[in-house]
């Protein structure tokens, strides 16, 4: 039997929730986060929804949840009464789904690959998605689902992947391997969004952040909004100056926070926001893998994201 | 009435109002299908231009087109040699090819409209830069002229000095773009997304050749369906072979070369089962047709390929594994069974309907094979394994060797009608299928297994386990 991860053991995946929150953040005013619907796979401890709640105080909040016991700790995890509890899953929730003049922000965030059948349901929902709503989808980049010879299973993996998405161009194992599988899924999506939901000026999807990390899985993330074309610029044009924010479909960035210890975070925070990766590894003689300059680009994704970079410490109640 | 007024009655104006007549030429046309049009010109360039050696090998290695375009302006420069100042005094930039006008063979420009529907569809000022051989000149098709509706007539045109960098080639600007255009070439578009691979799809057998497309800087990767063929290199082996139906004819100047079989391993009901449920596998079946090596219809399952009528049965996913490819080649494109649009068939022509028939039987071959083999589809799985899959070019140079047999009546027709494997028939045994809770399946297989495995797994072990209890 497998538990998921709790968030604290995901530093990664804490980084992109957090950088979410500020975006939402930053979007409140042109969008009305705090009266959005929020629709969204919290897991048994609703993380999502307690920060959301937290920062905005939504109200009209569903969780959708498949497994009746994982319902019954989101029960007691809840962080507020008005989260309706659904034992419904994402294609439910896409089938059901009418459009109205409620704002909606939902996060799909999957856990298993099953990318053929998350990417056609997103793509559904997002025809159907109300103006200036926020849609964001989590699709987890592991391969080994596809099974293939196991002495080298990639070339199998990706005739399987060219199986599935054939429309959208023949992939190699070069492009299915650990570092190069959120991009391919990257423009797999966004091939699979333009196709079902083409521009107009009325009505158009656009990235606001995308990123992908790697907490013992490669995962992608993606956080798009639907709306007039007018109005996405605006947006687009507040969000320019924000270093996270990912707009009209670039490439996803990329997190990769190393694993420190709180003195090692603290010594590195002191120097910060000055100094240099190249200065913080020489000066604290701190490399954290064997190679120098392994050590300086992870460094330097630190200092990307130290802000964010969450440190999880032991509290005994 | 008075003399004065006769005289004035003399004659009456006919010309087309600008926007009327721009709007008219350029409804019906989808963007990427204009674009198309002038990938479509600078390949008629290069076949216009390339050496004999060239055109005896049909080869188009070293010609290159590249497109960019942003929310100001739409650019495609080529090296494909340049507009002769002949064509371009004569036809080139008027509304249409004039009768009689000279066509090299195996071009895929019909009617002359191509490059002006495209200009006019994507913005209103556009400058055409041509470098060739001999001549060296720009055309400016001005913002005003789409305003003046009397200015009929010339275009401005003037000499200027060859471009650098293509050599011999065209470079078309547009600017002042439509509303439409604007959206489409923005930043993180949907149309940036989709154009690229509907150039892969239709550009499939023209980069095959060696024609390269660059969009926004990335080149275009090629899209090849490829069929099983067993035992190529022995093409004369007789026996139940796993090969395609293959089918080559030529009525008057369109030569007509047909292919058809499988392009993977027939799937097992489970995953035609899974096929449905995530609506793909299907997505690379069914037929492509080529005309002058320009794939103008991609993996058709209706109707106008034959599905459906005629003995064939409808479409479904049982037969996701077969595909066929048509090819039709004439140096006179009009002749050719395709729209002016080049993205479908014009299914009303005479050599269409005749050609239907020979793809409908090569169909029937392979339908009728799969339901043969119902139900123990994974019986073939090793033999498939084992198999090669040929592209068109290999297909072709493969089908000379092989044993056709010729068809009554016109244009020379052959064919060749694979024997294929043959299902035992074992009437002792019958497929057992139903479906149960996915929830339910899975406590099974942890019961049986202590892990998850297939539904497969799962019900075959129950179906084993009970049979043993009932044998004691």
């Amino acid at each position: 039997m497998k538990l998921s991860p709790a968030y604290h053991l995901r530093t990664n995946k804490t980084v992109e929730r957090v950088l979410f929150l500020e975006l939402l953040r930053k979007l409140n005013g042109n969008i009305p986060v705090g009266k959005c619907k929020y629709v969204s796979l919290g897991g048994p401890y609703l993380e999502d929804f307690s920060l959301i709640h937290g920062a905005f105080g939504n109200r009209d909040m569903v969780s959708l949840e498949i497994k009746e016991h994982v319902r019954s700790r989101q029960r007691i995890n809840r962080p507020h009464s008005q989260i309706v509890l659904t034992l419904d899953s994402t294609s439910d929730f896409v089938e059901k789904y009418q459009t109205d003049r409620k704002p909606l922000i939902v996060w799909f965030d999957y856990e298993r690959p099953d990318w053929k059948s998350q990417i056609s349901e997103s793509c559904e929902l997002l025809q159907k998605f109300p103006q200036m709503g926020i849609f964001k989808v989590t699709l987890s980049g592991k391969t080994d689902w596809l099974q293939g010879n196991p002495e080298d299973p990639l070339p199998e993996r990706a005739i399987k992947v060219t199986k599935m998405f054939g429309d959208y161009g023949n992939f190699t194992a070069g492009d299915i391997n650990d570092d190069s599988i959120c991009d391919t899924l990257y423009k797999i999506l966004h091939a699979a969004v333009a196709a079902a939901v083409p521009d107009t000026a009325k009505r158009m999807v656009r990235t606001l952040a995308s990123y992908q990390y790697n907490d013992g899985t490669p995962i992608l993330t993606v956080t798009m909004i639907v709306g007039p074309s007018a109005k996405i610029k605006q947006i687009e044009n507040k969000l320019k100056k924000w270093p996270f924010a990912n707009l009209n479909w670039d490439k996803p960035q990329r997190i990769a926070i190393p694993s420190l210890s709180l003195r090692e975070k603290l010594a590195v925070d002191q120097l910060l926001p000055n100094a240099s990766a190249t200065k913080i590894v020489k000066k604290l003689k701190l490399q954290l893998v064997e190679k120098y300059m392994d050590s300086v680009n992870i460094m330097k994704n630190y200092i990307q994201f130290y802000r964010h970079v969450p440190q999880f410490l032991r509290v005994t109640l | 009435m008075t003399t004065q007024h006769k005289d004035e009655i003399k004659n009456v104006p006919n010309l087309p109002a600008k926007d009327f007549f721009v709007s008219m030429l350029t409804r019906d046309i989808d963007l990427h299908d204009a674009i198309l049009d002038l990938l479509d010109n600078c390949v008629d360039g290069a076949i216009r231009t390339r050496s004999r050696e060239k055109t005896e090998d049909d080869s188009l290695e070293g010609f290159w087109a590249e497109i960019k375009f942003d929310e100001k302006r739409f650019v495609i420069e080529d090296n494909c040699g340049g507009i002769p100042w002949k064509i371009a005094k004569e036809y080139a930039f008027c509304m249409g090819k004039p009768e009689g006008a000279e066509t090299k063979d195996g071009t895929i420009g019909v009617v002359g409209i191509g490059m002006k529907r495209a200009i006019f569809k994507m913005g209103r000022e556009c400058h055409v830069h041509s470098s060739h051989k001999d001549d060296a000149f720009l055309v400016t098709i001005p913002k005003s002229w789409f305003a003046d509706d009397k200015k009929w007539g010339v275009f401005d045109a003037e000499h200027e000095q060859p471009a650098k960098k293509i050599r011999h080639g065209t470079i078309i600007e547009i600017s002042e773009l439509e509303k439409e255009a604007k959206i489409a070439f923005g930043k993180g578009s949907s149309f940036r997304a989709s154009f690229p691979l509907i150039v892969a799809e239709s550009y499939s057998y023209l980069i095959e050749k060696g024609f390269r497309v660059r969009i926004n800087g990335d080149e275009v990767k090629r899209r090849a369906i490829k069929i099983c063929f067993e035992s190529p290199e022995n093409p004369k082996k007789k026996g139940r072979l796993i090969r395609p139906y293959v089918y080559e004819s030529k009525f008057n100047d369109v030569e007509v070369f047909v292919v058809i079989g499988y392009r993977s391993r027939l799937p097992t009901q489970e995953e035609q089962d899974d096929d449905t449920k995530a609506n793909y596998a299907a997505n690379e079946a069914g037929w492509t047709v080529v005309c002058n090596d320009r794939v103008v219809l991609s993996n058709d399952r209706t109707i106008k390929t034959g599905w459906g009528f005629g003995g064939v049965p409808n479409f479904h996913n049982q037969f996701s594994s077969i595909a066929g490819i048509v090819e039709f080649k004439s140096r006179y494109t009009a002749n050719l069974p395709v729209t002016t649009t080049k993205r479908g068939i014009d299914t009303s022509k005479d050599i269409y309907t005749l050609v239907r028939q020979r793809m409908q039987e090569g169909l029937k071959c392979f339908t009728k094979n799969t339901n043969r083999w119902k139900g123990f589809e994974s019986e073939l799985k090793s033999r498939f394994d084992k198999l090669k899959f040929l592209d068109l070019k290999e297909l072709k140079k493969t089908a000379q060797k092989l044993n056709l047999a010729t068809i009554r009546g016109e244009g020379g027709q052959r064919q060749f009608k694979p024997e294929l494997p043959e299902k035992k028939k074992i009437e002792t045994t019958r497929r057992i299928s139903f479906t149960k809770e996915l929830a339910d399946i899975e406590k099974v297989s942890q019961h049986l297994f202590n892990e998850i495995r297939t539904p497969e797994k799962v019900g075959e072990t129950c179906f084993d386990r009970f049979l043993d209890e009932a044998l004691k």
